[in-house]
């Protein structure tokens, strides 16, 4: 399972909510796990269990290392950004580019992760028959 | 407020620390907060009536932003459980996403800076106190509540 993002102590206004709302849900539909509702190591579970060829479940057990890899590093680096956009939310002084440059670059950071979520996601079904990964991944 | 940042998830597990609670009681308890404080901070009938339109409009936001997040999940997930799912089929459910999050923190953006000019810099530390403060007492304080806290 990812390693929950770090969090603050501080409680805020509804424009925090907005913001976490508005780059949180991007930010894990590119960290997360394409809204299969598992998490990487429920899926390598899975992929264990359904797999029986050891090269290829090796492989796959690569795949999913770097994606959640790929996912903490980036949840990390997001906590960060996400909070110097929180500080010039609550601070009256914070001018229109200032707040644009935090989302912009947050929304050019999430945008990155997806990509490599799909890089992953695709690499891992190369590693999977069409049977395996209806298993690994079954209708919800 | 500002815990972790997974709302989508949440959209479906909506996990709290203590109890579940719906995104759409997180955002109502939100807005109420805020109003609550406005009222409070800002006696001026008109100044505060223009400062709540604009509570109004961000939780309109919100609502939104929260079913559109909703109906993304459904979407990856449909996606991602057809072996025969193109690349280009995620590239553009994602890129549609990002677009209508732009055209919201265009909203966001607008209302926020509506709400600074409205208040003066002490007004402004008053209500983010109060809403702190409300919020903390709130069943739902936890962002998790809306984020979900796991990814």
């Amino acid at each position: 399972m990812i390693r929950p993002v770090r969090t603050t102590t501080r409680s805020g206004q509804i424009l925090i909510l907005l913001m976490a709302s508005l780059l949180g849900g991007s930010a894990v539909i590119g960290a997360g796990m394409l809204a299969t509702g598992s998490t990487i190591g429920e899926i390598q579970d899975r992929v264990d269990e359904r797999v029986s060829d050891k090269a290829r479940r090796k492989s796959c057990d690569q795949v999913l290392e770097s994606w959640k890899k790929d996912s903490e590093k980036f949840l990390e680096a997001n906590a960060e950004r996400r909070d110097g956009l929180l500080v010039a939310l609550e601070r009256h002084a914070t001018e229109v580019g200032e707040l644009q440059g935090h989302f912009s670059r947050m929304q050019a950071a999430n945008q990155k992760i997806q990509a490599t979520v799909l890089d992953r996601r695709f690499a891992l079904k190369q590693l999977l028959t069409r049977e395996e990964w209806q298993k690994v991944f079954p209708p919800r | 407020m500002h815990k972790s940042a997974t709302l989508f998830l949440a959209l479906v597990l909506c996990a709290c620390a203590s109890k579940p609670v719906s995104p759409e009681r997180v955002i109502q308890e939100q807005a109420a907060a805020m109003r609550a404080a406005i009222t409070r901070v800002v006696a001026e009938p008109a100044r505060r009536g223009e400062l709540l339109a604009q509570v109004d409009a961000l939780e309109l936001v919100l609502k939104e932003q929260n079913q559109d997040l909703s109906s993304l999940a459904r979407e990856l997930q449909a996606l991602n459980s057809d072996y025969d799912a193109t690349r280009a089929r995620f590239e553009d459910a994602l890129a549609h996403f990002r677009a209508r999050v732009d055209a919201r923190f265009t909203r966001i953006q607008s209302a926020h800076f509506e709400m600074v000019r409205h208040m003066d810099e002490k007004e402004w530390k008053q209500v983010v106190d109060l809403e702190h403060k409300a919020l903390k007492a709130a069943s739902s304080a936890d962002l998790n509540a809306i984020t979900g806290g796991k990814s």
